[in-house]
């Protein structure tokens, strides 16, 4: 036993005061003489016995909680030797089950190790068996049943997860400070270099438990992989589609391999690349001729080695045709359709096609067809037109409305409604026009196009936002983006025109992606990632939250279950594969989900850094007498938390019986 | 005035026991007090039938002569008789609440009681007492013996624990006339011993007179808290409650008191119930009154 602060047993010197106070306050009860004591009966009440034994009492329990407190603060902890516990210990077998465990077998002599050191153990000892990779998975209650140990041993099947020892040694100080006795941990692992935490202090172990660690890999291992890709999610002519991998060596000597692109499984393309040494190269495809439709696409190297779950990449290509996009422009605004169509040509080539007609002769337009629209100051709508924008508008589609002039003296925007109350001219000389002031920078219109640099605008329409939201304004206060909401669908007002005229927006750079991505979200093609590693987090409800989304997983099954396809809001993608998700409003995504590329590095944790961490020599075996030593460390365990459980008691008993003491003082 | 004089408190004051007795007496008596006993020369009294046993010599022949039958003439005589006080002086005795202790307020009332049987030229004598028998003075009339049963009486100090039966077998040897018997105590044991005790000295034709002595709080306690309380004569300890003496232990001294008086009347003897409080006049007065009545 010892104590973690000895200099706090000095408080022990406050016990004069209640010994002081009780001395001082000790109720003195002079015993007094009486003639004779014939006429009285010893079975008269004890209340002065009673009180003086109240006062004893009082008295130690006031001291014994002062002295427990100082005892706790002083942090006791008593030591227990690991070693002397003999078989009262809890055997921990720690399999590693990374992707990178499937190389040549490793896995396959982890078991085999783990069934060893069960067996060795007997049937006395319990056991009990994890598998780890980013996280630890108990795969049994300890027990030292043989046949739930060996079953679960067996269960242990190759993750596409990255191996964490940091996590691992984690949960092993977890489970020793949950276990009474001390702790034996076998590591079955290939002990990769990646696997380690950048700080080798996080691979502490709890006093008292002893690592054995049975590495399953010799040596460095050479290993090739496609280490990632670079493709478009969407295609809209194959034809200048371009895609680029690139192929890794880790630890491997020069080599000549093979790469094939394949579409659905089947070959697309095919060309041979030089790796150098331990380096990367490149191989590039031109052209990506897909159907119609999400297309499940791979970068495969054509022969296979050792660890094939890294040898091809997966990626999501959707073919798509341009979406179309209305442009409706007023009398006097023919020509902000020559800046729009510019700068959607400049940020995504043939994404969208451009229609413009001026919106006087568009009374019959089908809009049907349109994924979205831009008014550009188009003045009063024809009925008809205004009509059917409403209800496309309702059924999703999205407008991008431009205020000038003409529509501001129509005294409303179209298709959204809002008035407009009039104008504010700054003029071109000077420094009098206004620019970008408070703004929300994280709507996805303006999230890529800064503070809008330089952009000066010298006239700006005063909307009246009503129900719509304002989502940016001028320095002088005025709206001047704003969204309004229209069932399924939603409008963007700009407060200005699209020309340079009322501004000097479209000669400026962040005119081209604030188009872009207003475009994108009236048309609902939001750009989403739709490549992952394995463990990453699919976020389910960006939007729409409430709505149903369904995974299907790469082996064709659901992900999720009703009630989690209502409620959940990430989903944890722990295999590799094409994972489909069926979004709200029919949208669909095909996500690619590969290992992570960290575990392509077979290069082992270097020899130092893990007899360090088992505190003996790695020979595949036990550790010596030695090391056994060194890692037997003397278990401490703290005693404060009972001390100050006893201290809580202590302290009611005093004020119980200060009580009963006092009631009768006052008797 | 006088009145005054016979306060206790007053009298405690006064340090010559004889002067304290002079005090009490010259203030209060005046008068005589009769002998008890029967005899010749002496005022008649009554006649009385003859029964077989008595003496012939007492016998009125004239009114034999006159009636045929057989009458004795008795006479109250007017003689001197042997007045021996009693003392208790147990360490109960020294118990004192307030004023005086029950054994200064005994030595008042014997030096007082002494001194007015010195001025009849009574024979007085004197026995001081305990569980032995720590002091005696002979009766006798004469000034020498009233010294020193005056100084027996000053020296009177509380000594041990009571024991009436051994003492009481011992006085009856000594006093071996008869006389008035006065004994002054606190009478802390069972009234049938109290009285088993003292009843032969009745029987042998002495009168005995019973002052009991106690303090007020001896029989109305009161405290003001638990206490523990020890016994003067045993060094008992013993824990008592407030209530108890309240309730209890007046309840049981009452009963005390009131078994005492019932066998002492029953057995002939003078009671009489001091309490320290109470001037010495009216001891005197109670007893003289009771005297009196009996003669």
């Amino acid at each position: 036993m010892g104590l973690l602060a000895p200099w706090f047993l000095a408080g022990l010197g406050l016990l004069g005061l209640p010994i002081y106070l009780h001395l001082l306050k000790r109720h003195k009860s002079t015993p007094q003489h009486f003639s004779s004591l014939m006429f009285f009966e010893r079975s008269t009440s004890s209340s002065v016995r009673q009180r003086r034994l109240d006062f004893l009492l009082l008295l130690a329990f006031r001291l014994a909680l002062l002295a427990l407190i100082v005892f706790a603060f002083s942090r006791p902890f008593v030591t227990s030797s690991a070693a002397g516990a003999g078989g009262d210990k809890l055997l921990l077998i720690a399999v590693d089950h990374s992707a990178s465990m499937a190389f040549n077998g490793r896995l396959d002599r982890a078991r085999t190790g783990a069934r060893e050191v069960l067996a060795a153990a007997g049937g006395s000892t319990r056991a009990q068996v994890l598998s780890f990779a980013s996280k630890v998975e108990l795969r049994n209650e300890p027990t030292n049943d043989p046949a739930i140990l060996r079953a679960a041993v067996d269960s242990i099947q190759i993750s596409g997860s990255r191996s964490s020892l940091g996590d691992l040694a984690g949960s092993l100080r977890g489970l020793a400070r949950a276990s009474t006795s001390p702790v034996e941990v076998h590591l079955f692992s290939d002990l990769q270099r990646s696997a380690m935490p950048p700080g080798f202090a996080e691979l502490r172990l709890e006093p008292g438990t002893r690592l054995v660690i049975h590495r399953v890999a010799d040596a460095d291992e050479p290993n090739w992989t496609v280490e990632s890709v670079n493709a478009p999610s969407r295609v809209v002519d194959p034809k200048q589609t371009r895609v680029e991998a690139t192929i890794a060596g880790f630890g491997a000597p020069e080599s000549t391999r093979a790469v094939e692109l394949r579409v659905n499984g089947k070959p697309a393309a095919r060309q041979t690349v030089t790796v150098p040494a331990n380096g990367r190269a490149s191989v590039e495809f031109t052209g990506l001729d897909v159907p119609y439709g999400f297309n499940r696409c791979e970068i495969a190297l054509a022969e296979a080695d050792q660890l094939p779950a890294d040898d091809a990449y997966l990626f999501s290509v959707e073919r798509a045709d341009p979406e179309k996009i209305l442009f409706l422009h007023g009398p006097r605004a023919a020509g902000s359709a020559v800046f729009v169509r510019a700068a959607l040509e400049t940020a995504a080539p043939g994404l969208f096609s451009l229609d413009v007609l001026p919106a006087a002769s568009a009374a019959s337009l089908n809009l049907d067809k349109y994924a979205a629209a831009i008014l550009s100051d188009t003045g009063a709508l024809p009925s008809s037109l205004e009509t059917n924008l409403r209800r496309r508008l309702e059924q999703g589609m999205g407008v991008l409305i431009a205020v000038g002039p003409v529509t501001t003296a129509a005294g409303s925007t179209p298709a959204a409604g809002l008035a407009i109350g009039g104008s504010q001219y700054e003029g071109r000389t000077g420094e009098r026009f206004s620019t970008l002031g408070e703004a929300d920078l994280a709507h996805p219109a303006l999230a890529r196009t800064g503070r809008w640099d330089g952009v000066r605008f010298y006239q700006v329409f005063e909307i009246q936002p009503g129900s719509a939201a304002v989502v940016a304004r001028a320095t002088s206060g005025v709206p001047l983006l704003l969204e309004a909401r229209a069932e399924s669908g939603r409008a963007l007002i700009f407060a200005s025109t699209l020309d340079n005229v009322a501004n000097d927006f479209p000669l400026r750079p962040a005119f081209v992606p604030f188009l872009e991505q207003s475009l994108r979200l009236l048309a609902g093609l939001e750009e989403r990632t739709a490549r992952f590693a394995v463990d990453a987090a699919l976020d389910l409800r960006t939007r729409d939250s409430g709505a149903t989304v369904e995974v299907i997983g790469p082996d064709g099954q659901r992900a999720l279950s009703l009630a989690e396809s209502a409620r959940q809001s990430t989903l944890t993608l722990d295999r590799p594969g094409f994972w489909e998700v069926r979004r709200p409003g029919g949208r669909r995504e095909l996500v690619a989900v590969n290992i992570d590329r960290r575990e392509s590095d077979l290069t082992l944790m270097p020899e130092d850094s893990a007899e360090l961490w088992q505190g003996a020599p790695l020979d595949g075996a036990r550790p010596g007498p030695a090391s056994a030593a060194a890692t037997n460390e003397p278990r401490r365990s703290q005693l404060w938390p009972w001390i100050l459980a006893f201290a809580l008691f202590a302290g009611l008993g005093e004020a119980w019986i200060a009580s009963h003491h006092f009631n009768r003082e006052a008797l | 005035m006088i009145q005054r004089f016979l306060d206790p408190q007053i009298l405690a004051g006064i340090a010559n026991l004889e002067l304290t007795a002079k005090t009490v007496v010259d203030g209060f008596i005046s008068g005589l007090h009769r002998s008890p006993d029967f005899g010749f020369s002496q005022e008649f009294a009554e006649y009385r039938p003859y029964v077989p046993g008595d003496d012939l010599r007492y016998v009125d022949w004239n009114v034999f002569a006159r009636a045929d039958r057989l009458y004795l003439k008795r006479y109250r005589g007017e003689t001197n008789t042997r007045v021996t006080i009693l003392l208790d002086r147990s360490h109960s005795m020294s118990f004192r609440s307030t004023g005086v202790s029950k054994i200064d307020y005994a030595r008042f009332l014997a030096a007082s009681l002494g001194y007015l049987a010195h001025k009849q030229r009574d024979a007085i004598g004197f026995i001081g007492f305990d569980d032995e028998v720590r002091d005696f003075v002979e009766p006798s009339s004469r000034q020498g013996t009233w010294i020193k049963v005056l100084h027996s009486i000053d020296r009177a100090e509380p000594g041990h624990r009571t024991d009436f039966a051994k003492p009481f077998f011992l006085f009856q040897d000594l006093m071996k006339r008869r006389g008035i018997v006065i004994v002054l105590s606190d009478f802390f044991a069972p009234p049938e011993l109290v009285i088993q005790t003292v009843a032969p000295l009745r029987y042998r034709g002495n009168d005995v007179i019973l002052f009991h002595i106690l303090d007020p709080a001896e029989i109305r306690p009161t405290l003001d808290g638990p206490r523990i309380l020890i016994d003067l004569e045993t060094a008992q300890e013993l824990e008592v409650s407030p209530d108890y003496a309240t309730t209890t232990y007046r309840e049981r001294i009452d009963a005390h008191l009131a078994d005492l008086r019932s066998r002492a009347e029953g057995a002939g003897v003078s009671y009489h119930l001091l309490e320290t409080g109470r001037p010495l006049d009216s001891a005197l007065r109670g007893y003289l009154t009771v005297r009196q009545g009996r003669l």
